[in-house]
């Protein structure tokens, strides 16, 4: 008898058949015996408590469930803020050569979308202008061994050749670290103000994102932006039959830290600094001749008309008396106001 | 501030009419002082050490110190006795003699002893007291002669008799400079309170203290 049929019949419907069940063409179900039934009717059985016991007879855990994987034992890796360098074998990727693309990121800081794009971007760049921008990508908190410092890079693999080029150490998620070298004509024509803050600007726009894949797109677009002005002053330079050199002269890097508006916030201070102590000269020197007037100044009292007293033609003005004997006493303790005539009795 | 009716007698220290001619407490007038210290006008020092107190660049310092008091005012003059009394109890008597019977002889015509605030001290007695001419009766009072007596008190106590003069001199600058701005911008507060006749203001108190306590006796 199925759970159904004997569901049914105690809440007094018929019992379903075999045969209909058979009809209809599902699964045969669970049947259960008149026994059962009574035992049910009398409650020392309850339906469906063989479904939660704990055992599951000859079914095993292990057989119901797979086994968790084990934890990794690799070390965990604590970062503890200080720079790292370079792995050494990326060296080779970063400075054996003149790269082929004008994105270098050996160590996979991009994804291979956002390479793509960067790539992208400086390739059209490079298209578009005669200064080709080149970005070495670094990880954030990294340092760069002496042997690849940007000025030794740039002399190694970018000073051959007519092409004017600025190359760039770009430091994900931190772009006040970023370098600039450009080619020495440029150099020449453009300063080393300009450079510094055409690096400051891209530097800024950078940081207007947080993450640091949105800043590498900024720093790139603005960067090529403030290349391309740079370019139209190199075209006035030539135009005016100025010499752009032969590239011979040794490169000058120039860097994103805002020095430029640091030494303005020193003016600033020291305006400041200046400007107080003026202030207070001048309070002093102000408070110090109302003082001075105030010594030479001189005080007068109307004249008033005063009736003679006691007899006395020029003074009879009784002021205090004071005692100085004892040390121990206030002054208003030896106020003298005892009269004369008592004094002498 | 103004002038008050009332000032004090230099002998009994109680209140009189500023109009008396003798004290009606204790009966005491000039006369009573020309008798003790004599009746003839003196001839002195504005400065007078005569207990011998001041070493000599004392005597010029506090000099300087009159000096720039006297530039400072143009119509006072400030004079300091330094003496040896037998009677404390004359001090005060004796400036208001000496102020009177004194003719200072460095002391410029145009300041009369009306502009005078004389300082005397009994070395002996050790007791300072303070005295002024009739000019500066609305601008000075006793508290001010007190709170100046009281700036040279710790000196005078050692027997720093030219630092308790100097300080004296000071207080009494910083309160004659403030009662001078104050009559400069309102001189009519100033003004001598009007009075009734000679006598009738003393009869009239007494009447009226009399009415007030009728007033306040119970009734039987």
């Amino acid at each position: 008898m199925s759970i159904w049929s004997l569901t049914g019949q105690l809440f007094g419907q018929e019992p379903v058949t075999e045969a209909t069940q058979a009809d209809a063409n599902w699964p045969a179900l669970p049947s259960w015996s008149i026994e059962e039934l009574e035992l049910i009717r009398s409650g020392k059985l309850e339906i469906g408590t063989a479904l939660f016991i704990d055992d599951p007879g000859e079914v095993a855990y292990s057989d119901l469930f797979e086994p968790l994987p084990l934890a990794s034992e690799a070390p965990e890796v604590i970062d503890d803020g200080q720079p790292k360098m370079v792995k050494i074998e990326f060296f080779q990727s970063y400075f054996g050569g003149r790269p082929a693309s004008y994105l270098v990121d050996p160590q996979g800081l991009l994804s291979a979308q956002e390479l793509s794009d960067r790539q992208a971007f400086l390739d059209y760049h490079a298209g578009d202008s005669q200064i080709d921008l080149y970005i070495y990508l670094f990880d954030e908190n990294q340092r760069v061994p002496s042997d690849g410092e940007i000025t030794y890079t740039f002399k190694r693999n970018f000073s051959r050749g007519n092409g004017l080029c600025a190359l760039v150490y770009y430091f994900m998620g931190e772009p006040e670290r970023t370098l600039l070298v450009t080619s020495p004509q440029v150099d020449a024509v453009v300063s080393e103000t300009a450079r510094k803050s055409a690096l400051v600007y891209s530097k800024l726009q950078a940081e207007s994102k947080s993450e640091p894949v949105s800043q590498l797109e900024n720093f790139s677009a603005a960067l090529s932006i403030r290349l391309y002005w740079m370019e139209q002053e190199l075209l006035k330079a030539s135009g005016a039959g100025l010499s752009l050199g032969d590239g011979g002269a040794e490169p000058s890097v120039v860097n994103a830290e805002e020095v430029v508006e640091e030494a303005e916030d020193k003016d600033t201070k020291v305006l400041l600094v200046v400007g107080v102590v003026s202030g207070m000269l001048v309070v002093l020197g102000a408070g110090f001749v109302w003082w001075t007037l105030q010594q030479r100044k001189s005080y007068r009292f109307p004249e008033m008309e005063v009736k003679p007293l006691l007899g006395a033609p020029h003074a009879a003005g009784v002021g205090a008396v004071i005692h100085f004997g004892n040390a121990t006493l206030p002054p208003s303790v030896q106020k003298e106001q005892v009269p004369d005539y008592l004094r002498k009795m | 501030m103004k002038l008050s009716a009332m000032s004090k007698c230099p002998r009994c220290v109680q209140r009189i009419h500023r109009s008396a001619v003798v004290c009606p407490h204790c009966g005491f007038d000039m006369s009573d002082v020309d008798i003790l210290f004599g009746e003839d006008n003196v001839r002195l020092a504005a400065l007078t050490d005569a207990a011998g107190v001041l070493r000599a660049k004392e005597r010029k310092d506090v000099r300087l110190l009159m000096n720039e008091f006297e530039r400072r005012f143009p119509q006072l003059f400030f004079g300091v006795y330094l003496g040896a009394f037998e009677e404390v109890s004359h001090l005060r008597q004796f400036g208001f003699w000496l102020l009177n019977r004194g003719a200072f002889v460095d002391v410029e015509d145009s300041r009369s002893n009306e502009c005078g605030i004389l300082l005397s001290v009994d070395v002996a007695g050790k007791a300072a007291g303070l005295s002024y001419g009739y000019a500066l009766h609305p601008f000075l009072d006793e508290d001010d002669t007190f709170a100046a007596l009281s700036a040279g008190h710790p000196f005078f106590l050692q027997g720093q008799y030219f630092k308790g003069i100097e300080m004296v001199i000071k207080k009494l600058d910083s309160i004659l400079r403030r009662r001078s701005k104050k009559a400069g911008k309102g001189a009519v507060e100033y003004e001598e309170e009007p009075t009734v006749e000679e006598g009738a203001g003393e009869l009239l108190e007494r009447i009226r203290s009399r009415h007030k306590q009728q007033k306040k006796a119970p009734k039987k």
